[in-house]
């Protein structure tokens, strides 16, 4: 297997249309949170943080798209192990909560950078649970099967005790989509729904607290009360609204250029910004980009004849199409708000770098796939 | 192949999935944009959120009876907002808006006039390339190409002109208004935003107040906001005690987290030691308005809260009284000029009277002095005496004389000898031990002389120490210092904190240096003679002291050897009157015999009786224990010795202790007018007569009107 890599030479392994397509969207991004920040006082900081996160992601992109990924599924282990122990410390000691009681406890600092282990826990995750269904599928043991329900319910756990709602819901449907290729039986899928609805209504009425339950009432009629967060997302739609056809213009933005109006501009709601400066034209052609994105990622798991590479990107791809179909949607009010930014958009370093990684590992996989 | 067959099936089902939610996305955004896109445009426009900070009034500070030394008035900022506007309907805005002020007299922020003070090199013909890089470089200004601005001012003006698109019909100093108030937002332009703002004018009259609202239709995206600020009364008597405010510098945000780059903030005085009581909790409002700044509906905020009161332990009438007293001593003694001792080159001073019972600061001058009032106003007037004040380097009127000037004690420093050689157990030293006083002595090959027997000719002959204090001869302090020994002096010295701040609640006092072996040594490196105690003996060589731990010594000798903790503030408020914080009388308890204590009080109590200061308290109906000092500066050529005296009274039943200093005052004797003085107004034994007659001329001279205090707050 290396003799056969090693003979194809590395250009024409390398995916381009897949990295020039996400350098597209990264640089329209960059564009954009330039003037999402131009009020803030702290814009200049999170321009620099940014432009580090995109150096160091596309090296670290670059890195992994020439690694062989087989790699991943031992070192995933490793990985996956680091991960969890930062989930179990975060649960402790983290912070990020606003006011106590309310919001997520999801951020570590390490010498005053500060990053979410969720991040590297996206990747830590979809480099083992796929080797773990690969193991199953070749060999069906109940100790594997019980091994790869572990491996996927622990860091789903620990990030929803963290009161960390969105990304929890990140891994689960990565871990669907991965056990949906797997070959999961439909009704084992109905069956898996009805737990999966009950459960829900028990977290509503039990377990979320009510400022997650209050995100999601928000969505209900979002225009009426015009404080906290219904006023918010009113914010978003009005900036959105407002940009028609072909926007305002960067810089120009009258609910992007204000402090205080759209909130968390630069990141959860950057679309908005998108949808009023850039107008239809610009709100659509991110759509499209991702979703062309998106298809090519799907379409190098299609192609690869590697099981272990078509889970891993498929549970990749719907790790990225979840971030991105939930960010637009709560940016439009069709999906509650939760604190999940738009890939390769929204400031921001560790899930910058999530990202990139992410990309690395597709890429890897389709070069593989091209080289056999 | 069936396996493949099921994959590809899957895989489908996901791609469609992505595909219809990424088709609802944009049917939605069609929805938002494109149908209902106007309707959110009119929503959009219609209403901004403003949100700012409400800087709370500062709490208000009061003298010992309550009268009213600093307080706050309402002023009206004047803030910009982007009111979406053309350059030529805001260009004609801001000029009307500079008209307005103008003609009030009402002065603004002139960035650009500033920087090009600054920087005058700017225009120079000859500017060198580096500097034309560092001018495009810098960030205040704008990035202006070479060729756009050579080196001519008239070709900087042509630039900005165009760049403004300001239109030729104005004429050049039109032009110049609107360039100015451009320049003004350029500079500021990360706050220049919908909903942003940028302040242009602080604190601006009412009349133009008024004319804005009026033609509000015309100048769009002028805010005004209504602001307390500090305002002090007739306090140049208590500058260096109240201190000022100002805002806020680069440096000082640095150290105060919690601070916005234009909040106010205590520079010196009380003002800037209880910074932190006196500032009070800023509020916050976040506004809905329109987009020309209009406020439509509060949405949130937070009220603030006014700062602590204070309330001092000076008490102004003996404040003033001892102000008054001391630059009229200075301007008399100015006028005795003899050539002599006397260069007529006295020019300042500083006086402290401390309670000697709680260690209360009852006054605490230092002149010449400034009014704060001209560290908060911006007229020309106030502008041209806060430089005048800041860069006069020979009368430094910014500096605390009472706390950061130190004076060698000359005499002063006697009592702390005689204590040392009555309370040594090794030495026979007590009240009835006679010292010989032959005029000359000689002693490690070194010549003492007694300062009446060299200019006059004649001894004291043989006295106690007590009588010792009384004439302050010289030589009999000499061989009290010598017998006693240097390190015997400085214990007691040390033991009355002389080398150390009295730790007055007060910025930047420092601390006094005592002549001994240790501070020779670490300074020069140098061995201790016994010629050095000689001189330390009587107050001497490196002896200098602060008028304030001096009070502080003469208060403990005062007062049976308690080193009192001086303090200014007695009490703080909040603003519904109960007390946050109330002084305690701290001090350190000196042990010394009451035989000492004996000896130091007569000797001191005869100094205005029958000793160096009687002719000054002569038939004084007060029995008041004083010591003069009469320091040299070393520059006795040409240059008048300084004057320094303590006193305490009444000596049985001591309540105050005071300190006056006069800086090239010639003699010790001279300054003792001001503490009594300061003696008179305390025991309230002032002869009207006496002070018209003594103070009309002076008053005159001064020209200086009493006003009230404070204006009575509405
Ligand atoms: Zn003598």
């Amino acid at each position: 297997m290396f003799n056969k890599i090693s003979n194809v030479s590395i250009l024409a392994k390398f995916d381009f249309v897949l990295f020039i397509l996400v350098g597209t969207i990264t640089a329209l991004g960059f564009v954009v949170l330039r003037s999402a920040t131009a009020s803030m006082n702290t814009g200049a900081s999170i321009i620099r943080t940014q432009i580090i996160s995109i150096i160091l992601g596309a090296v670290i992109c670059i890195v992994l798209a020439l690694l062989d990924y087989q790699y991943f599924k031992y070192l995933g282990y490793i990985f996956y192990g680091l991960t969890l122990l930062l989930l179990i410390y975060v649960l402790f000691f983290g912070y990020g909560r606003e006011v106590e009681g309310i919001g997520s406890n999801s951020w570590i600092s390490i010498s005053g950078f500060m990053f979410q282990p969720s991040e590297p826990a996206k990747i830590a995750y979809m480099m083992t649970v796929p080797a773990l269904l690969v193991k199953l599928k070749d060999d069906f043991r109940i100790s594997t099967l019980v091994l790869s329900i572990l491996a996927a319910v622990i860091p789903i756990v620990l990030i929803l005790l963290q009161s960390d709602l969105g990304t929890g819901t990140v891994f689960i449907v990565g871990l669907l989509a991965v056990v949906f290729i797997y070959g999961i039986k439909y009704r084992y899928l109905l069956i898996g729904g009805v737990f999966a609805v009950g459960a829900a209504a028990l977290a509503w009425f039990y377990l979320l607290d009510d400022y997650q339950i209050n995100r999601i009432k928000a969505l209900i009629n979002p225009m009426q009360d015009v404080e906290g967060i219904a006023y918010q997302t009113a914010k978003a739609r009005i900036a959105i609204g407002s940009g028609k056809f072909s926007g305002s213009g960067l810089f120009e933005g009258l609910q992007s250029q204000q402090n205080g109006a759209i909130p968390v501009k630069e990141s959860d709601f950057i679309y908005s910004v998108i949808g009023e400066e850039l107008g239809f034209l610009g709100a659509v052609a991110v759509i499209l980009l991702m979703t062309l994105i998106l298809l090519w990622c799907l379409r190098i798991a299609m192609k690869t004849q590697d099981k272990y590479g078509a889970f891993m990107v498929t549970g990749l791809t719907s790790m990225l199409a979840f971030h991105f179909i939930e960010n637009v949607g709560m940016n439009i009010g069709l999906l509650p708000v939760t604190g999940i930014p738009l890939p390769f958009i929204s400031a921001g370093g560790s899930a910058m770098l999530m990202y990139f990684a992410a990309i690395g590992i597709i890429m890897s996989v389709s070069a593989s796939s091209r080289s056999s | 192949m069936k396996v493949v067959e099921i994959l590809k099936n899957r895989y489908f089902i996901l791609i469609m999935v992505l595909v219809l939610c990424s088709i609802g996305m944009v049917i939605k955004l069609y929805d938002m944009q494109i149908v209902k896109g106007d309707e959110y445009s009119i929503i959009s426009s219609k209403k901004v959120t403003h949100s700012f900070e409400i800087e709370a009034p500062r709490g208000l500070i009061y003298d010992k009876d309550g009268r009213l030394l600093a307080y706050n008035r309402e002023s009206n900022d004047l803030y910009l907002t982007k009111a979406y506007t053309e350059d030529e309907e805001l260009n004609a805005g801001l000029l009307m808006l500079c008209e307005i002020l103008e003609s009030n007299g009402d002065t603004y922020y002139r960035s650009l006039e500033n920087y090009i003070l600054r920087n005058p090199n700017v225009f120079n013909p000859n500017k060198s390339l580096e500097k034309i890089i560092e001018w495009q470089m810098d960030d205040e200004l704008l990035n202006i190409p070479e060729k756009d601005v050579k080196n001519s001012a008239k070709e900087l003006f042509a630039y900005l002109r165009k760049k403004f698109n300001v239109s030729d019909q104005y004429t050049y100093d039109e032009a110049f208004y609107i360039i100015s108030m451009r320049y003004e937002i350029l500079k500021n332009r990360w706050n220049y935003t919908t909903g942003g703002r940028i302040k242009v004018a602080a604190d601006v009259s009412l009349e133009t107040i008024g004319e804005i609202s009026e033609l509000r239709h015309l100048i769009k995206g002028v805010i005004v906001q209504k602001k307390m600020v500090r305002e002090y009364g007739n306090v140049m008597d208590i500058a260096h005690v109240l201190g000022y405010v100002g805002n806020i510098t680069a440096e000082e945000l640095k150290d105060r987290p919690g601070y916005n780059g234009d909040d106010i903030i205590g520079k010196s005085g009380i003002e800037l030691y209880y910074e932190d009581y006196l500032r009070g909790t800023d509020g916050h409002l976040q506004v809905e308005g329109d987009t020309e700044g209009r406020i439509l509906q509060v949405l949130s905020g937070l009220g603030e809260e006014q700062g602590y009161n204070l309330r001092l332990s000076i008490d102004m009438d003996l404040q003033r009284v001892a102000m008054e007293s001391l630059e009229k001593r200075i301007s008399e003694i100015r006028s005795k000029y003899d050539g002599e001792a006397n260069f007529g080159d006295a020019h300042a001073g500083a006086a402290v009277v401390i309670d000697v019972k709680t260690g209360e600061v009852l006054a605490m001058v230092s002149s010449p002095t400034y009014d704060p009032g001209w560290f908060i106003h911006n007229d020309e007037e106030s502008i041209e005496k806060r430089l005048e004040v800041m860069f006069d380097s020979y009368g430094t009127p910014m500096f605390n004389r009472a706390i950061q000037g130190r004076y060698t004690p000359g005499s002063t420093y006697k009592p702390i000898v005689a204590i040392a050689a009555l309370e040594a157990e090794e030495l026979e030293y007590d009240s009835e031990t006679l010292v010989l006083c032959d005029g000359k002595w000689t002693y490690d090959d070194w010549i003492y002389w007694c300062y009446e027997y060299r200019e006059f000719g004649w001894t004291h002959g043989a006295i106690t120490i007590s009588k010792g204090l009384e004439t302050s001869c010289n030589l009999v302090f000499h061989k009290l210092g010598l017998d006693a020994g240097i390190d015997n002096i400085s214990k007691w010295a040390k033991a009355f904190g002389l080398d150390l701040k009295t730790g007055i609640d007060l910025n930047d006092e420092i601390a006094g240096i005592i002549a001994n072996k240790e501070y020779k040594y670490l300074t020069f490196n140098e061995k201790w003679w016994s010629a050095d105690t000689g001189q330390s003996s009587i107050g001497q060589l490196y002896n200098s002291f602060t008028p304030i731990e001096m009070a502080v010594y003469a208060a403990a000798l005062a007062n049976g050897g308690k080193r009192l903790v001086p303090y200014i503030v007695d009490e703080i408020t909040d603003e519904s009157g109960s007390i946050i914080y109330k002084a305690e009388t701290r001090y350190e308890q000196i042990e010394w015999s009451e035989e000492t204590k004996r000896v130091i009080s007569e000797g001191m109590s005869s100094v205005t009786l029958d000793g160096t200061a009687s002719k000054v308290f002569d038939d004084y109906p007060i029995a008041v224990a004083g010591k003069t000092g009469t320091a040299e500066t070393g520059r006795e050529a040409d240059e008048s010795s300084n004057g320094i005296f303590i006193c305490y009274a009444p000596v049985d039943d001591p309540q105050i202790a005071i300190v006056t200093v006069i800086e090239n005052g010639v003699w010790g004797s001279y300054t003792a007018p001001v503490a009594k003085d300061i003696l008179s107004e305390y025991f309230g034994i002032w002869s009207e007569l006496e002070w018209e007659k003594d103070y009309s001329i002076f008053i005159m001279e001064m020209e200086k009107e009493r006003q009230p205090l404070a204006p009575a707050l509405q």
